[in-house]
Formats: structure tokens, C-alpha cells, sequence
């Protein structure tokens, strides 16, 4: 599908530093009282500024406050209820799948309904088994998908269509954007798969929106 | 319709689709200057231009000086508030007019108020860290800080600061401070502080040992001014925060304002598929209905 998806380049194998590798300052400009070449008085200095909440002294900013996603119910592909795990990056860089049956809501952005592109990704086959997310490319426009939340409460989303990208060619950036309207986007594989790298060529999207 | 035809057909609507799903365009300029006041125990008056730029102002209160980027800001003078004792004669002040900018109020290393201007690197921040900066404005020699019970920075000195982008958790962080006689004080015992994915958080250590008023005043770099606005509220992100867009332009300009970043790829299988069924590559990459129509009008805002 050339020409239609945006080019990304997937940066695999990036290093990721996780010890304390502080590096100096930046550049810190203490005032000067330098006069300027052309001052400009502002009118009405006082329009110009804007207030805003003040820090607290001691406190630390508020943790995230989310409601998760528990479970994923999608009867049009033979998913009766899959456990939904949070899942972040693992040492690469990668999403983390979680085991063959499981499906992983990316713990870092928007829960399904949040503003934003929610993520949930699962395995189409993992160590000779059938994944959870199998029958994905199955899905057609107007299918439901049921979201269940630690709260009790679900959500219901309703696909708005399914893309099959080459994994060099992944919108990576667009499928993981916290901005904008609440979206959701459903992640698998597909495509021919390398025996060689024990990997599909390809990533299946579907795309849905809450009803 | 000829396949050529119902393949353009559904290329029109996958753009449509990506529409919806796509980076949002930048709304507007995101140079930031914000003023933090860093000294406890002190409100202050601010003037310049000989006007008002803030009154009865408290340690902590911060205010946006954002709109005021590239100005002056003439014979720039902090009063401790409702009195004409000068705290800082800072002279005429150029306001940065492009970047990320915090101006600090605080105590130099003898405890004399003073102004710093600190420039927030706003790079993107790889999936799955946050990024953590710490800056000495307290009223004291260089200190050590250490995280997580190892040291991170020895000798900062006031007004400096360091900052790396870490794994995203909660890290205990403790600083120390050196007297004359060489000995070494908590000034800040350990405590948490979360590293954000995807934020950078700002620590100050701010106030006087001499008095017993060191403590931490904590920012989160903000890229914009509405952003700083849902920050402020401790409502979580719902479908009602999608605000009005500040002058949204549909003009293909997607510079991306937002630090994070996504991961490097999804590899969601590795064994091929048990069935001998459709092979998927096969499979036309679309299938889009009519109804997607009725989202091809609205970009989607913040």
C-alpha cells in the first residue's frame, strides 16, 4: 500500500541507557542586566501575563489517575473475554507482548476512551499456538469490540477499518499519539513470516472509535 | 466499479481514516518563559516597565510570561511585597524569544535573592522514560545528590543544574550539602519522585540551611499553555478534554509538540500460523465503509 501510510523509521535496537547517565548542565544564563539594543514597552504589561497554578513546596506532581482496562470481549472474532494486562517497552524499545492468550494495553498512554490512541496488542501466534488476536484481519468495518474496566464499568468501540502495514512502514508515531480524539487501535502481526528471524513481515491494525 | 477503481476508492477512505487517526497539527508557537518564585518565607511585588508584573506573589506561585517572548522587561525589580525594600535590581531582562524557559527567584549560594533563567530541554524522550532534571537554588555550596542511594551529581554548584532521562518509576532522592568544616548535611532527605514516562519533571532545592527552610519545588515542563491548563485540573484525561484548538490549521503542518515518544515496533508473533488458511498478505489491505464519511470533516482537536 505504498503512497498511503506515512514513512517511520522504526528505530530497533537503539541503545537505552538506564544508569545514571547525568550529563552537565545546559546552558544557564544568570541575569545580566545587559542593556538591550532596542527596548519595547509593553503596554498593559499586566494583559500579557497569565497566571497560573501555584507548586506546592515538598510536593511531588500527582500521579495518573486511570481507570484500566481489565478485559477485551470480541465475539465477531471468537474472543468471548481476554484478560487485558498493562504492558510497557521492554529493553529494546519494543511494546511488550504479554503470553499467547493475553491481550497488552500499552500502560504508558490514554486507557480505551481516554483522549488519545489507546493500544492493545496481542500475539496472532506465539510458540505454535493460535494468539488471542488470530482471527484480527477477520474483523470487517462495523464489527464491536467491548472493553471491561477495573471499575466495572466496559465501553463498546466500533471498527472502523483494518490496515495491513510493512513493519518498516508502520505509522508508529499516529498508532501511539496521546492527543486528540479518543480513539483505539487493535495491534497484530501478519503477513509472510520470516522463519529465519521467528517474525512476520507485517503488522495488522484495526481501527476503532467508541460508539 | 473496476478493481483499479474500487482500490482508489478505498485508498480515498483509508485517508480519510489515517485522518482521524493521525498526528495532531501544532496549534501555534511554543515558546514558553514561566516565573517561579523560589524563596521561601518572602511574598514579593514584581515591577517592570514601571508596572505591575506580580503582586503579593508567594513562594511557589509561578506565572506565564509566555506572550511577553522577546520583550524587555525594563528596570526589572522584585520588592518584598507592599514595602520598597528592593529582594532583586535585575536591570533590564531580555526575555528569550524562542525555547523553553523558566526564570527562578531564589537564594544564591550566600543566601542573597537572586534571578535565573534555566532553558528546559524539550526533546523527545525515548518510550518508557521520563526525564529528570535537578537545580541547585538554595543557599548553599555545591551539593551532592544521590538517587536511589547512589550518587548521581557531586559538586553542584548553585544555579546549575544536571538531568538524564531514566527508566519510568519512583526513585528515591536524597541531596547533601557541605559545611565549612567539611562535614556533609541531608539538606533534602530521601524521598520519592516519580520519573513520568514521557515528562520531564524539574526538581528545585530551594530555601536557606541557616533557617531550616530547604525543601523541593517540583515543575512539570509544560509545552503549552493548554496543556498547562489540564495539568492544572485533577480531572484525568476523558473524552471532554478534547478542548478547542487554538486556531487548528488543516494545512499539513505537523510539527509535534509532545515529548514522548512511541515504542520502536510491535512484534506480536513469532510462529506461523496453524492453519493453512487465507494467507493474509492476500488479504485487501482495506475495507472501509460509507460511515467512515461522517468523521472525514473533523480533524480532531486537543
Amino acid at each position: 500500500m505504498a503512497g498511503c501510510t506515512t514513512d517511520v523509521v522504526v528505530d530497533i535496537g537503539a541503545e537505552r541507557d538506564y544508569s545514571f547517565g547525568f550529563r552537565n548542565g545546559q546552558n544557564l544564563n544568570a541575569i545580566e542586566a545587559s542593556a538591550p539594543t532596542e527596548s519595547q514597552t509593553v503596554a498593559r504589561l499586566a494583559d500579557s501575563i497569565r497566571s497560573l497554578p501555584p507548586l506546592e513546596p515538598g510536593a511531588m506532581p500527582a500521579p495518573r489517575s486511570v481507570v484500566r482496562p481489565v478485559a477485551l470481549r470480541a465475539p465477531t472474532i471468537a474472543i468471548d473475554t481476554a484478560s487485558v494486562i498493562d504492558v510497557g517497552v521492554d529493553d529494546a524499545g519494543f511494546l511488550e507482548i504479554p503470553a499467547a492468550k493475553e491481550v497488552g494495553w500499552y500502560k504508558f498512554g490514554p486507557a480505551p476512551g481516554e483522549t488519545g490512541s489507546a493500544v492493545l496488542a496481542a500475539h496472532i501466534a506465539f510458540n505454535g499456538s493460535d494468539g488471542i488476536f488470530r482471527n484480527i484481519p477477520d474483523l470487517r468495518v462495523g464489527d464491536q469490540v467491548t472493553v471491561d474496566y477495573e471499575d466495572a464499568t466496559d465501553r463498546s468501540f466500533e471498527i472502523l477499518g483494518i490496515v495491513q502495514y510493512a513493519k518498516d512502514r508502520l505509522p508508529l508515531d499516529d498508532l501511539f499519539e496521546r492527543r486528540g480524539q479518543a480513539r483505539l487501535v487493535m495491534i497484530t502481526c501478519g503477513g509472510d513470516f520470516n522463519p529465519n528471524l521467528s517474525s512476520y513481515q507485517d503488522n495488522i491494525i484495526a481501527y476503532a472509535v467508541p460508539v | 466499479m473496476g478493481r483499479f477503481m474500487a482500490l482508489l476508492a478505498s485508498l480515498a477512505s483509508m485517508a480519510l481514516m489515517v485522518g482521524i487517526f493521525a498526528t495532531p497539527a501544532s496549534a501555534q508557537d511554543n515558546t514558553r518563559i514561566i516565573l517561579i518564585h523560589g524563596i521561601p518565607g518572602v511574598d514579593v511585588d514584581i515591577l517592570a516597565n514601571g508596572e505591575p508584573v506580580a503582586e503579593e506573589f508567594g513562594f511557589g506561585d509561578r506565572i506565564d510570561l509566555s506572550d511577553l517572548a522577546g520583550e524587555t522587561l525594563e528596570e526589572l525589580t522584585v520588592l518584598v511585597a507592599g514595602s520598597d525594600a528592593v529582594a532583586i535590581a535585575a536591570g533590564d531582562v531580555l526575555l528569550p524569544n524562542a525555547g523553553n524557559t523558566t526564570v527562578l527567584a531564589h537564594l544564591d549560594e550566600i543566601g542573597d535573592p537572586t534571578l535565573t533563567l534555566f532553558s528546559n530541554d524539550t526533546s523527545a524522550i525515548s518510550a518508557g522514560e521520563g526525564r529528570l532534571t535537578f537545580r541547585h537554588a538554595a543557599a548553599a555550596g555545591p551539593v551532592d545528590i544521590k538517587i536511589d542511594d547512589a550518587p548521581a551529581s557531586r559538586g553542584l554548584d548553585n544555579a546549575r543544574e544536571i538531568a538524564a532521562d531514566l527508566r519510568a518509576r519512583d526513585v528515591a532522592v536524597e541531596v547533601l550539602a557541605f559545611s565549612e568544616d567539611g562535614g556533609e548535611t541531608v539538606i533534602i532527605p530521601k524521598q520519592d519522585v516519580p520519573v513520568t514516562e514521557g515528562e520531564s519533571i524539574v526538581v528545585y532545592v530551594v530555601g536557606s540551611p541557616g533557617d531550616n527552610s530547604v525543601t523541593v519545588l517540583t515543575d512539570v515542563v509544560s509545552l503549552s499553555a493548554a496543556e498547562e491548563d489540564s495539568e492544572a485540573t485533577t480531572d484525568q484525561g476523558t473524552e471532554d478534554e478534547g478542548e478547542t484548538d487554538e486556531g487548528t490549521d488543516d494545512d499539513g503542518d505537523d510539527e509535534d509538540t509532545a515529548m514522548n515518544s512511541a515504542p520502536a515496533g510491535v512484534e506480536t508473533g513469532n510462529s506461523p500460523l496453524t492453519e493453512t488458511s487465507i494467507p493474509l498478505s492476500a488479504i485487501a489491505a482495506v475495507v472501509v465503509l460509507a460511515g467512515l464519511m461522517t468523521f472525514g470533516a473533523r480533524r480532531f482537536t486537543r
